[in-house]
């Protein structure tokens, strides 16, 4: 007969456990930190999921594991967890079918991501509908869901979870299973948390995803001396709209114009070389840069060459006709941003058509490719924050999805999900693989060890 | 985003974030559209807006919505809300525009005075004892039908290209009319391929995916062409083409009821009360002219035949006066929008 099964969270790998918990008939209670509105975490601003997996019908071609495996390595060094990255990477071939078959509808065809069709399947209408999906069919297999009920503290001992103290209906309770499941992300929602390690700029750092994930069962779990994985105070951060929420903008605040233009701070200085080639990582680097300069502040400008070549953007830019009009309108120094200009755009070197390689490498701060001159106006210029997608620091988990703590295995608490992708992932990220490591460790955890 | 007028601005604003997002890409024609344009300026805003066929797939994906969101996106409504813009901007000649603007006057009055009307003719041509028994020919001779019925299409046609053709003339944004963007236009809208939420379906009713909404419009449009096709064979409307008629007609009252049952489900609010002032007269009059529709062949032999007949004559006349100046403007503007969209796409791909 069914246990009883306790998942912590809400998002794409809670959900994932609790299925296939649920589907194992075991009685599970969901908790959602977040009220039913904005429910599903950081799983709610995903879209796609990259999976190793011969010629399907989900992407454009085969993509085996052992590419998967060199991709990973590629963007995070090397494995905390081996064994688990291993497990994540093979399981993942399952994956697709397996949404398919739990109502997820994936696109024929895409048209704005082409770099990926071959390696990411891309669900209709993102992680919203995934997850608005995923409680549809967990409500049918009679799962206990509670809105606005975070846990506060796990009570563990002797190698066993006994139980945990949450909010249910507005009160705090304690209450235990036979087992629980903790999906409930990272702690990038956390602003004092992070201020651990960023100081008074963690209050200039936009946090891209859910405002719910604080990381409370995370440290809870800490507290009770869980093994951690993943870079301790590394977050994956990019260049945001400064003008977005400070929660919950998803992908949209994102800026790409950066190898288009330059990037200034507030005391009209280049700081870095925005053409650098290190795609996909080009992209991931710029929360970070940002994050250094005064103001956690600063502003790429582009001219109306450059228009339509990178990805729309949520907010209109800020325009003007000369330079110095531009400067003013974003408060930098006239003068100073003209002549930084004009500079940049005197010593630039256009080796054939392909604007890949023009550059300017006589500047202090190079520019090494897409070094195109800024001179033709409309010019415009959008201002860059420091933007968290997520955390990576999680706890270490054993190859049947338990924690693992310094003097041995929870028996009975499992964990998965952000809260457990240090163990595949230590830094950087590779997208579409979130996903992949919610739905894999959740499925883990919700029982499937025992196949 | 220059557009001074609010609705299309605000509409502006909020598609300027679908266009850094684009996860809706898949479910209909608007979001492949919307990204052939970096900037979106106002008039291909509403272009975008009369591609959109109110499905809601869009609303039930965005993880942005008012009133939780900062973002405070509601794209179907913000969509409807340029819609019913552009319906009565192009309203030619642009002075009737205050029939627009009252939809539920509008189609109360002019039902109201078709049929007083109608019933004027009857009582004082051949007297209201005596009119039911005549011959239905004799009533409407087919000599006074058909040049009626084809000066009213004339009327029809004539101002609806009119107000198509300034409708293009702002939206078309350097588009050529192409023949194959043409033929997919016209493929999309008797197929209804922007009714199927890319193969998931309409989020409407009660947000399950399913084919209600696509089933309705189908009925209601081919009931109408149906309907139309065969009562051109007046006075010879009780053989085939009286059975053609009353199948249409039938088609039209069920495809009307349903979609006026997915007005009254909606409650969460992704439209705008305007356009649902706009739409209900509409349909509740297109149901009205079915039912009386179904009852011609029903009533034959009845003493009340010539009175319905008349009464449903009436009332199709009032579908046609108003069609410039109703809901019925939208598959004049929605075509030239899915031409253009198909046109686009055809250069988008060479």
């Amino acid at each position: 007969m069914g246990s009883k099964v306790i998942v912590v969270g809400g998002g794409n790998a809670a959900l994932s456990s609790a299925i296939e918990s649920a589907e194992r008939g075991n009685a599970v209670i969901l908790l959602e930190a977040s009220p039913l509105h904005s429910r599903g975490g950081n799983s709610r601003y995903t879209r796609d999921i990259r999976y190793a997996h011969e010629e399907d019908e989900f992407t454009s071609g085969s993509y085996p594991k052992e590419e998967l495996r060199d991709d990973l390595i590629g963007v995070s060094g090397s494995f905390d967890n081996p064994e688990v990255a291993e497990l994540v990477i093979g399981r993942s071939q399952e994956m697709a079918q397996w949404m398919h078959e739990h109502s997820i509808t994936f696109k024929k065809e895409i048209r704005g991501t082409l770099n990926l069709s071959r390696t990411n399947a891309f669900f209709m209408g993102g992680g919203r509908v995934l997850v608005d999906t995923y409680y549809k069919l967990i409500q049918k297999l009679g799962v206990r869901v509670f809105y606005d009920a975070p846990a506060s503290s796990i009570n563990i001992s002797d190698c066993r979870v006994n139980s945990i103290t949450a909010f249910l209906d507005g009160k705090e309770q304690e209450i235990s299973a036979d087992k629980y499941i903790f999906a409930s992300g990272g702690y990038e929602g956390n602003k004092e948390w992070l201020s651990q390690f960023w100081g008074e700029k963690s209050r200039n750092i936009k946090v891209r995803g859910s405002r719910f994930n604080t990381g409370i069962p995370l440290r809870s779990l800490m507290g009770s001396n869980a093994l951690m994985c993943g870079v301790e105070k590394a977050g994956h951060m990019v260049a945001v709209d400064s003008r977005s929420p400070e929660y919950d903008a998803g992908i949209v605040s994102r800026i790409d114009a950066i190898p288009w233009g330059i990037v200034v701070n507030k005391n009209c200085e280049r700081f870095y070389d925005e053409g650098q080639d290190i795609w996909p990582k080009r992209y991931a680097i710029w929360g970070r840069l940002v994050a250094d300069q005064e103001g956690q502040m600063a502003y790429v400008i582009v001219d109306s060459k450059a228009t339509g070549k990178f990805m729309p953007t949520a907010y209109p830019s800020i325009d003007a006709n000369s330079i110095e009009d531009l400067a003013g309108k974003i408060g930098l120094n006239a003068d100073k941003t003209a002549r930084l200009i004009s500079d940049f755009n005197n010593g630039i070197t256009k080796s054939g058509e392909d604007a890949f390689n023009w550059s300017n490498n006589g500047l202090p701060v190079p520019k090494s490719h897409w070094a195109l001159p800024i001179d033709t106006p409309p010019y415009h210029a959008y201002p860059l924050s420091p933007g968290l997608t997520f955390t990576y620091q999680g706890v270490r988990i054993n190859k049947t999805g338990r924690i693992v703590l310094k003097d041995g295995e929870l028996e009975n608490g499992f964990a998965a999900g952000e809260i457990a992708s240090g163990n595949v992932l230590r830094s950087g990220y590779l997208a579409g693989f979130g996903l992949t490591i919610g739905t894999t460790l959740g499925r883990l955890a919700g029982g499937w060890e025992n196949d | 985003m220059t557009d001074e007028n609010p609705i299309v601005s605000e509409a502006a604003r909020q598609m300027s974030i679908c266009n850094a997002c684009r996860y809706c890409e898949g479910y209909c024609a608007v979001w492949n559209a919307i990204e052939f344009k970096p900037v979106l300026d106002s008039g291909y805003i509403k272009h975008l807006a009369n591609l959109c066929h109110d499905c809601r797939d869009c609303y039930y994906a965005c993880p942005y919505n008012e009133p939780d969101h900062e973002f405070k996106l509601n794209i179907p409504k913000a969509m409807g809300e340029v819609r019913m813009e552009t319906y009565t901007s192009y309203v030619r000649p642009k002075f009737l525009k205050f029939v627009i603007e009252k939809p539920a006057l509008a189609t109360i009055l002019a039902s109201s005075a078709a049929i007083a009307v109608a019933m004027l003719y009857a009582s004082l041509v051949f007297g209201a004892g005596k009119f039911s028994t005549l011959p239905m020919t004799t009533v409407i001779p087919a000599s006074t039908y058909k040049p009626i019925t084809m000066l009213v299409y004339v009327y029809t046609i004539g101002i609806w290209s009119w107000e198509g053709i300034s409708y293009w003339s702002e939206i078309n944004g350097g588009t050529h009319f192409s023949g194959s963007g043409l033929a997919k236009g016209a493929y999309d809208a008797i197929f209804h391929t922007n009714f199927r939420g890319g193969g998931t379906g309409c989020k409407v009713p009660e947000e399950r995916n399913r084919y209600f909404r696509m089933s309705a419009h189908s009925l209601v449009m081919f009931g109408f062409i149906d309907a139309l096709v065969s009562i051109s064979f007046y006075p010879d409307i009780f053989g085939l083409a009286g059975l053609a008629y009353l199948l249409g007609s039938l088609a039209v009252s069920t495809g009307t009821a349903a979609l006026i049952y997915l007005h009254m489900k909606e409650r969460v609010g992704s439209r705008s009360q305007k356009q649902s002032s706009m739409d209900y007269p509409f349909t509740i009059l297109l149901f009205l002219a079915g039912i009386t529709g179904v009852l011609v062949p029903i009533s034959t032999g009845t003493a009340w035949f010539n009175w319905n007949f008349l009464m449903h004559d009436a009332l199709i006349a009032v579908v046609f006066l108003l069609a410039p100046y109703s809901k019925f403007v939208h598959p004049v503007l929605r075509i030239i929008s899915l031409i253009k969209y198909n046109s686009d796409s055809l250069k988008q791909t060479i």
